[in-house]
């Protein structure tokens, strides 16, 4: 479904923050992506989703290239990318920010109304304060609106940058549920990248360890029961 | 070498003087008020540009200029048409001329093609003003031009509210008919402005890249697309504000600057980038003016004091305060 | 072997550069010889240096420092006010002191002044820093044209002779000598250790105040420069018999944009290359302001001078009058400068005749030759799989 092969990347023309990254997403699998603080997992998102552009390697969605393609463009190629940093916009109501979600479709006013409305029911709270500025919510909130916001186009796949950090634990949990709802119920196919090996391992098909700017090791999740000898092994 | 064109703002913002009393300062501040509406009008393109690209234009008087220069120029050239196409016209140009130079200039410096981009936006900007002033000057020379007044006011006989032609008198207070129109256009535009910017697709897409330009792009917004609309529309407000005070004020090449420097206060008062910090913003500069002019002691000085008001102020909360006294995004 | 050959096209290009900056100052000493009987185009050449003075002094504090001040022209004109005040013989704080006292006073007053307002723009950058001096520049000038007595408003302020003499030489030659030492002057500056203390707050405040620079001290210093040598050359160049008068108007946003341009199109980065800039569009200006056309094409000109006027030319007697289209053209010429030779046109030049473009490729193929090699001997990805 989602393939990177070989990818070099920066934020500097002349040093490449990930030096040959090779990840597949198979389709209605969450994949997860795992790695210690500074590897670059979010860079390999936010290069996937067209925010920096690639030295070398390529990116395929569906078997097309997206390598090069604009970032506007990627959510009607159903893709969808939820950054490590929430990016909502705080100054409009909870209600605008989930319609612009919609922006692709934005003529069809049938289809905003029934996505909004299975929106406000899967997050019952929004509904609620649908009226407020997005960036008076709590941390959480925000999050939802995030997700709410994404859910809106049916993207068929998902690329999900630490969602639950700095959530309280019983919202978080509610996160994973969500995630795995998403594959399980509505066949999505998820990129996860996570700190919260734990969790991740619970809800994941498919895992890929990175170390700084490549891969250490992959494997179905099946191979990461004992944690301690996954991460502490090759 | 350069002869430099004797010009002086005051010369052509000149209002009668009277004595001071409470009508007067009644006068003075609905005068106020109704420039002050015009001066908003201007700022908030300003703020538009600001908030989605980030940028100053530092060319946005010259649109100003460049507007009043089109009605004077339409109004000439097609007097049997309606008036108020005119507007129209200065509209549309002032958003093509915003729209060209964006693609053509601001462009590349959107997509990284651009070293040290914040010098490259204030010098290429600059650089426009000098261009359209210049342009100007030799296309109609630098003598002051004023255009005669868009409409006549309906004769209405009353004791307490009564209008002649030109001139509408509530009680003692009068006002010109001129200002009177300027303001209800400048109002009719700021309303379908507020309408465009908070109740239509387009509006909330502005909205959206100025609050937070990568989530834009991540729901499908094109913010390329968005920083040239936004330029353009931010250019043809000040077309527009320059549109409707060419029937107040004389204009010259040169008008532009002191009404930049207006627009720059104003932003800067209302918190770089906030809609109604800037309408707010333009109504206060509007009456401050009015009134330190009207009662500055000496009226010989008064006129030429007239935008050192502002500029004072204006220094003084980019030192105090830079993030100016509203704070928040379109 | 290859590198001692290339050190010794530096030695040869460093020889053909003094070789040139000796030609130019040549040039520049025995130009009123070759303009004996023309003593306009001398008058125009001491103009020009004065504004050359204007853009080197504005490029070391944008181009090198990287604050972008509108204010320039403001800092010229408070030096000569303040110089023409103190000369005065009646009125408020008039001291009818000579102009080789006063000048000095008003230079140290504009330093004072760009002390405050340097102080005071810290902690703006960029856009807030170009927006605040134009702001001081237009209340500067506004307030000098509102204070009729005490500046002589908007008919400006007469100024005491700094020479005897009329004619237009010795005017000349003291031009040369002060467009030459304060070029001197801020060359051993931006030699210096302050010089790369300007240019590494100009690339990133912060990373430099990390590394020890003290950023205020360098910020400051720059501003006070820089004015004092704006202020001194407009000191200087308005006392002169010629001149002997200074009006409001020439502080306008307009002219300090033309300054701004001469300095970005010369190329901001250097400062020979925007005094360079700025010599270059003041004779260019002068000579477009008629140019010269044969008798015949003027003749058939002649018929349509009525079209020609209304779209803003003229004719004179020898040819055709361009009036404000000249600027028009500079305008152009420094946006697309902007866009597509953001080190402007004549810095450039300079670049190839001093050679320095040779070390900086050279650097570059080192580095893309050690890249190719870092790409060969890696092989990535040997630990895919590893763990399955
Ligand atoms: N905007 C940026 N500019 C420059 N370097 C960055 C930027 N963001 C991250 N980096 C660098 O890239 C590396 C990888 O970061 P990141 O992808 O965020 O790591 P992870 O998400 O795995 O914790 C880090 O060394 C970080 O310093
Ligand atoms: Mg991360």
């Amino acid at each position: 479904m989602l393939e990177v092969r070989d990818l070099y990347v920066g934020y500097y023309r002349d040093l490449n923050i990930l030096q040959g990254v090779n990840m597949v997403a198979r389709e209605g699998q969450l994949t997860a992506i795992l790695g210690a603080n500074g590897v670059g997992k979010s860079t390999l998102l936010k290069a996937i989703y067209g925010f920096l552009k690639p030295n070398a390697g390529a990116i395929y969605l569906k078997g097309e290239r997206i390598d090069g393609v604009p970032t506007y463009r990627l959510i009607q190629k159903g893709l969808a990318y939820i950054p490590q940093h929430t990016g909502i916009f705080r100054w409009m109501s909870v209600e605008e920010n989930i319609l612009l979600g919609g922006w692709t479709f934005r003529n069809d006013k049938q289809r905003l109304r029934q996505k909004l409305e299975e929106n406000y029911k899967r997050f019952p709270i929004l509904r609620e304060k649908r009226k407020q500025q997005a960036g008076e919510l709590s941390g959480g909130q925000q999050r939802m609106v995030e997700l709410a916001r994404t859910l809106m186009t049916d993207p068929d796949v998902i690329l999900v940058d630490e969602p639950t950090a700095g959530l309280a634990k019983l919202l978080s949990e509610e996160v994973y549920r969500m995630l795995r709802d998403l594959r399980d119920k509505e066949g999505k196919t998820i990129v996860l990248v996570d700190q919260e090996i734990r969790q991740a391992l619970k809800i994941a098909d498919y895992v890929y360890v990175l170390e700084v700017g490549r891969n250490k090791f992959e494997g179905p999740v099946e191979e990461f029961t004992d944690l301690e000898k996954a991460f502490w092994a090759g | 070498m350069l002869t430099p064109t004797v010009w002086d703002a005051s010369l052509f913002h000149a209002s009668p003087q009277l004595a001071v009393s409470g009508e007067f300062v009644l006068r003075l501040i609905i005068d106020g008020l109704m420039i002050g509406i015009i001066y908003a009008l201007m700022a908030i393109g300003l703020t538009l540009i600001f908030s989605v690209l980030n940028i100053v234009s530092f060319a946005h008087g010259e649109f100003y200029m460049l507007g009043g220069y089109i009605v004077y120029f339409f109004l000439q050239t097609f007097e049997a048409l309606p008036p108020l196409l005119s507007i129209v016209a200065a509209a549309i140009v002032t958003f093509a001329v915003g729209f060209l130079f964006e693609r053509i200039f601001l462009q590349p410096m959107a997509r990284g093609e651009v070293e040290r981009p914040n010098e490259y936006a204030i010098l290429v900007t600059f650089g426009l003003a000098f261009f359209l002033q210049f342009l100007m000057l030799g296309l109609v020379g630098p003598f002051p031009k004023k255009a005669h007044r868009l409409f006549d006011l309906p004769q209405i006989e009353g004791t307490f509210f009564r209008t002649t032609k030109a001139t509408l008198f509530l009680g003692d207070i009068t006002i010109s008919a001129g200002r009177l129109f300027a303001a209800l256009i400048a109002l009719l535009a700021l309303a379908g402005l507020l309408w465009f910017m908070y109740r239509t697709w387009t509006g909330r897409a502005l909205q959206a890249v100025s609050q937070d330009r990568n989530a834009a792009a991540v729901v499908g917004i094109n913010p390329l697309n968005m920083n040239t609309l936004a330029f353009s529309m931010g250019a043809m407000l000040a077309g527009l504000a320059g549109a409707v005070l060419v029937t107040v004020y004389s204009w010259v090449p040169w008008v532009g600057v002191p009404a930049s420097s207006k627009s720059f206060v104003i932003i800067v008062l209302g918190g770089m980038g906030s809609i109604p910090g800037s309408l707010l913003g333009g109504l206060i500069i509007g009456v401050v003016e009015s009134l330190g002019t009207g009662l500055f002691p000496d009226p010989a000085r008064a006129q030429a004091y007239r935008d050192v008001f502002g500029l004072v102020i204006f220094a003084l909360v980019l030192l105090l305060r830079p993030t100016g006294l509203f704070g928040r995004k379109l | 072997m290859r590198r001692s050959a290339q050190l010794n096209t530096q030695y040869q290009a460093r020889y053909t550069l003094w070789g040139l900056a000796a030609l130019g100052v040549l040039i520049l000493l025995i130009f009123p010889l070759l303009f004996r009987q023309q003593p306009y185009w001398l008058y125009i050449a001491s103009q020009a240096l004065f504004y050359a003075i204007l853009a080197s002094s504005w490029a070391l504090l944008a181009g090198y420092n990287g604050q972008f001040s509108f204010a320039h022209m403001a800092f010229m004109g408070l030096a000569t006010y303040a110089s023409g005040i103190l000369g005065r013989e009646t009125g408020f704080l008039a001291f009818d002191l000579s102009p080789w006292v006063s000048i000095p006073l008003g230079v140290l007053f504009t330093g004072f002044v760009g002390l405050v307002i340097g102080y005071l723009c810290l902690r703006l950058r960029k856009t807030y820093l170009a927006l605040f001096t134009i702001a001081f520049a237009e209340i500067t000038r506004l307030v000098i044209k509102a204070e009729v007595k005490f500046t002589g408003g908007p008919n400006g302020l007469p100024l005491k002779p700094l020479l005897e003499s009329t004619s237009y030489v010795p005017v000349y030659y003291l031009m040369v000598a002060l467009f030459l030492g304060t070029l001197l002057a801020m060359y051993v500056l931006v030699r210096s250790r302050y010089g790369l203390y300007f240019q590494a707050v100009r690339e990133d405040e912060d990373a430099a105040a990390a590394l020890g620079v003290n950023v205020v001290n360098t910020r400051i210093l720059a501003f006070v420069v820089s004015s004092m040598i704006a202020g001194l050359a407009g000191a200087v160049f308005h006392h002169f018999p010629t001149v002997g008068l200074v009006v409001p108007d020439e502080m306008i946003i307009g002219r300090m944009s033309l300054v701004l341009a001469m300095a970005i199109i010369g190329g901001s980065n250097s400062l020979i290359a925007a005094a360079l800039g700025a010599i270059f569009i003041h004779f260019s200006l002068e000579w477009l302001q008629e140019i010269p056309l044969p008798a015949a094409i003027l003749r058939t000109l002649e018929a349509h001078r009525a079209t020609l006027e209304s779209l803003g030319f003229g004719l004179g007697e020898n040819g055709l009058k361009t009036n404000a289209w000249r600027m028009v053209g500079f305008g152009m010429l420094l946006m697309v400068t902007l866009r597509f030779r953001q080190n402007g046109l004549i810095a450039p030049l300079l670049e190839r005749l001093s050679r320095r473009h040779v070390i900086q490729e050279i650097a570059a193929r080192r580095r893309a030759r050690e890249e190719e090699e870092i790409e060969v001997s890696d092989e990535p990805n040997e630990q895919v799989g590893g763990a399955s």
